[in-house]
């Protein structure tokens, strides 16, 4: 980690080697350190210090990338030579407008040093009290625990200067046995806000709420997903259709649907990269500061987000959505948020005539991205609920439903919202636990 | 270079670890893509980096850093970065059952590798490439009706040093080439995408620039583009239970998805519970399982030539090899490790690798291929009376036992009466992983069969994303439920 002189003093001298018309150079500063552990025992333990340069050379509206994870001076002229050249070997202009310019942006406090320091003997010692609590029920823990410190800089010969740094800890856990398992995690800034404690009973309530699970017919159910699941369908959502790049393309559910009502009038999603809520960030990889977008406000399409391309696109200001250059997938939200609502899962629950309350999806992919069409497994806590009262636990079902579709009939909402981010989903979500009337399900698993 | 290695080596046994190993990665990667006429991206990469892995009062400890420089500076990084996995093997060593045993695979000394390249693509003038690109993307937009037109290549250049306190020395050197054209057309409410010659970007082998110019990407375009548009007025997928016949582009995806991961000890043994998940395939059912039919034998095979799970020595040092995960139906095998392949009462079959200097090495796919039968696929479809042929994946899904499955494809035909017929959007299949193996009936030959690459098989916290391959022909299953779709 260099700090934020020595950060933007590096990208100044990548930027004085450039004769390029335009220039940008990102620099990304990580440490990591995760430990992993399964049947109750570490098994995975690493750390990772790791840098990364990145140039963008703009000549004539022709755009070269290169990239070096070697700082000394001789990689860095070698990398901004790089993109020059291949920048200029185009043979025809892109449309590629400019680099973004220089915007003030809002510093946050998003950086926790009990996070940065925490150790991996820290770690050990929290996976420790998650293994007692297993063994004394009978089960074994698996799961991870992650911390990461993190420092991006920005500068651009338009004059864009942005420095930023954060920390994030994650904890995951599994409790499992022969036949049942129950899944929990928690994500922040600040590791001392994941309770292992807190984070192993949850676990552990569903694996022991999930044992001699029955088989289900596929059909339609009701649901109640838990924040997990609500995410993992929110995410995904966003990934087909809240992109400018897929809007402008025309392979995106909100094309042309902007001010339509897509979904029920009790959803509303938007990002907000600024609140702390969230894992906030003050600016894009491009140094463009974040705006809070309203992607979807009472069941009607309201925009999508952009980066500096697409925005110029439209003759619009950048949402402060870009990745770091280059991608492939265009501008993303990486900091959702659905609107609570005004009730409580043991409520949405009584509410049930005929359904299903599920932890978590596993393995979700994309069949038709206008159709907002997916498919996927329950995994990890599944019950049956009949006539307002849970049943018994079911074995893991495969869906495949609309998202949009299941979010027309949308029957509770909770008061409270979670901060998830999903191994199965890209960037992070603040979500509440949602009672759907209608969701498909078309297989099960079994040997 | 090689002494400071060694020394540091050294150092980690004074400091009481009981093996070390050390892994000098360096890796560059170049990737042009072109979208709708224009240059959308070109991009290259170098990273340089070591990782330092070694067993610390029973216990595993890993440290990675990235490298600027050699000489002095180099010593005392790879000291210090040591100095660190011993202090998260003490970590990890607060929570053991038992002592890590690694199997007794002799170290190999002094062991070289190099991916045999006719023409290597880093040396071929970014100029060529574009025009290549730009020519198949010109001739895809010439048809009417398409949206969006895409083409990529993507190059990989990976040379890496193997040492450890066995006394083994290893320099490898593997060049990957990958890339292909997709077409993209849009009608109302719906989206239909043919690519060429696979779907993910294309396909890819261990191979140099020769593998591109092989796969004809101009020529194919107007064929391309011409599909992804006429799939929008196709019927859809009917519903119903019918005899499926693959394609060998999706078979490689189910082999990967049913096959492969499953056969993975790692995962079998629990290491991936927390993520990915586990497997079916229990330690109780290795020689004692019927997975497949008689005519399903599937290999692990990292001697073939040109597939990306093909290499002369894994991130343990253990020489590439050929091994049965099953015979003739027969689940006969794991993919395994040192530390995994002792659990069975083996020695290591070479699966272990890292997907970068900064990470872990663990089981991963090499090039896990079924093995070709002997029918051509021309005989496959006459002899069908009533079926399906589907091509090119779209979508895949499994669960995290490895059984319930859902794969969509780009295309499909209609079979009937021995021939092809109707053209279908959308199609999809599912099943469970054994019953479907075991309603294979018919293989295709090798005249049918292809090494087909994937660079994009996940694993493992933190994520690692590795390059695998699949050799696959065309292969008829009995009996499948087809058309879900809603």
């Amino acid at each position: 980690m260099l700090g934020q002189e020595k950060a933007l003093s590096l990208l100044e001298k990548a930027l004085n080697f450039s004769n390029s018309l335009q220039t940008e150079a990102l620099y990304i500063g990580k440490q990591e350190s995760l430990t992993r552990y399964t049947n109750s025992v570490v098994h995975q333990n690493v750390i990772e210090e790791n840098t990364i340069l990145s140039i963008r050379a703009v000549n004539e509206g022709r755009v070269g990338c290169d990239m070096t994870n070697s700082l000394d001076e001789r990689s860095i002229k070698e990398s901004v030579e790089k993109a020059n050249i291949v920048s200029k070997v185009q043979p025809q202009e892109v449309e590629f407008y400019s680099l973004p310019p220089p915007a003030p942006y809002k510093p946050l406090e998003i950086f926790v040093e009990a996070t940065a320091e925490y150790s991996p003997e820290d770690k050990a010692r929290d996976i420790g009290i998650i293994i007692r609590i297993a063994e004394r029920a009978g089960v074994k823990a698996a799961g991870a625990f992650s911390t990461i410190n993190q420092e991006i800089a920005i500068a651009s010969t338009l004059g864009v200067r942005a420095y930023c740094k954060f920390t994030t800890a994650f904890l995951s856990n599994i409790m499992f046995d022969e036949e049942s398992s129950g899944y929990a995690d928690r994500i922040s800034r600040d590791v001392r806000e994941l309770n292992p404690q807190a984070v192993a009973w949850e676990a552990l309530q569903r694996c022991l709420e999930n044992r001699e699970a029955k088989e289900l017919s596929p059909g339609e159910y009701e649901v109640v997903l838990e924040e997990y699941a609500v995410a993992d369908l929110i995410e995904y959502l966003a990934f087909m259709g809240f992109s400018a790049l897929s809007f402008q393309e025309g392979y995106s559910f909100m094309s042309g649907n902007i001010g339509k009502e897509l979904v029920d009038k009790k959803i509303t999603i938007w990002d907000d990269g600024l609140d702390i809520r969230g894992l906030a960030q003050p600016f894009d990889y491009e140094g463009v500061p974040k705006r809070k977008v309203e992607l979807i406000t009472e069941g009607v399409a309201k925009g999508v987000v952009y980066n500096s391309q697409t925005a110029f696109k439209e003759w619009k200001l950048s949402t402060g959505h870009a990745l770091p250059a280059p991608n492939v997938y265009g501008p993303l939200p990486l900091n959702l948020f659905v609107k609570g609502g005004d009730t409580t899962e043991e409520e949405m629950i009584s509410q049930v005539e005929r359904g299903l309350l599920i932890t978590r999806f596993h393995y979700i992919r994309e069949m038709h991205t206008l159709k907002t069409l997916i498919t996927g497994m329950t995994r990890d806590g599944v019950i049956y609920i009949e006539n307002g009262k849970k049943k018994y636990p079911v074995k893991n079902m495969r869906f495949t439903q609309s998202i949009l579709e299941a979010l027309k009939d949308v029957r509770g909402i909770s008061r409270d919202t979670k901060l998830q981010s999903s191994p199965e989903g890209f960037g992070c979500a603040v979500v509440p636990k949602m009672h759907l009337g209608r969701f498909n399900f078309t297989g099960i698993s079994k040997l | 270079m090689k002494d400071d290695i060694n020394d540091v080596l050294n150092e980690a046994l004074d400091l009481g670890a009981t093996y070390g190993d050390v892994r000098l990665v360096e890796q560059e990667v170049e990737y042009i893509q072109v979208r709708k006429g224009n240059v959308a991206t070109i991009s290259s990469s170098r990273e340089k980096g070591f990782g330092i892995r070694l067993l610390y009062n029973g216990a595993w400890g890993f440290a990675s850093a990235s490298l600027t420089g050699e000489g002095k500076d180099f010593k005392e990084k790879l000291s210090k970065v040591m100095r660190q996995a011993v202090s998260v093997a003490k970590a990890s060593a607060q929570l053991k059952y038992k002592d890590v045993v690694l199997d007794d695979t002799p170290p190999v000394t002094n062991g070289y590798y190099k991916t045999p390249v006719k023409e290597d693509p880093f040396k071929v003038p970014v100029e060529d490439k574009l025009e290549l690109l730009l020519t198949a993307d010109a001739r895809m937009r010439e048809v009417e009706g398409v949206k969006v037109t895409q083409g990529s290549l993507n190059f990989y250049k990976e040379r890496k040093i193997f040492a450890s306190t066995e006394g083994a020395w290893i320099e490898q050197e593997i060049v990957h080439s990958g890339g292909g054209i997709r077409a993209k057309a849009v009608k109302g409410e719906d989206v239909q995408v043919r690519s060429y010659p696979n779907s993910f970007e294309g396909d890819y082998a261990a191979e140099g620039f020769e593998f591109i110019r092989k796969m004809n990407l101009p020529e194919e375009a107007p064929r391309v583009a011409s599909e992804a548009v006429a799939l929008l007025s196709a019927k859809q997928c009917p519903q119903l239970e019918t005899d499926l016949i693959l394609a060998g582009d999706q078979l490689a995806l189910q082999i990967h998805e049913s096959c492969g991961h499953p056969t993975e000890l790692d995962r079998v043994l629990g290491t991936e519970v927390s993520y990915a998940g586990t497997s079916f395939l229990t330690l109780d059912k290795l020689n004692n399982f019927y997975y497949g039919s008689p005519q399903v034998t599937i290999t692990a095979d990292a001697t073939l030539v040109g597939g990306l799970g093909s290499f002369g020595y894994d991130d343990e040092g253990v020489p590439a090899q050929r091994s049965f995960l099953v015979k003739e139906g027969k689940f006969v095998g794991y993919q395994t490790s040192r530390e995994t392949a002792p659990i069975i009462g083996e020695r290591s079959n070479g699966c272990m690798r890292a997907d970068g200097w900064n990470r872990l090495p663990l089981i991963r796919m090499t090039n896990i291929n079924l093995e070709p039968g002997d029918w051509t696929l021309d005989e496959m479809i006459e002899d069908t009376k009533e079926g399906i042929y589907m091509e090119t994946n779209r979508s895949w899904s499994i669960d995290d036992l490895r059984l319930n499955f859902q794969f969509g494809t780009e295309v499909a035909y209609e079979i009937k009466d021995g021939s092809l017929g109707e053209l279908y959007k959308n199609p999809t299949y599912t099943g469970i992983t054994p019953q479907f193996w075991n309603s294979c009936d018919a293989i295709a030959n090798r005249d049918n069969w292809k090494i087909w690459g994937l660079v994009n098989c996940g694993k493992g916290e933190p994520s690692q994303s590795m390059r695998v391959a699949h050799g696959a022909s065309a292969a008829r299953f009995k009996n499948v439920k087809i058309g879900i779709w809603k």
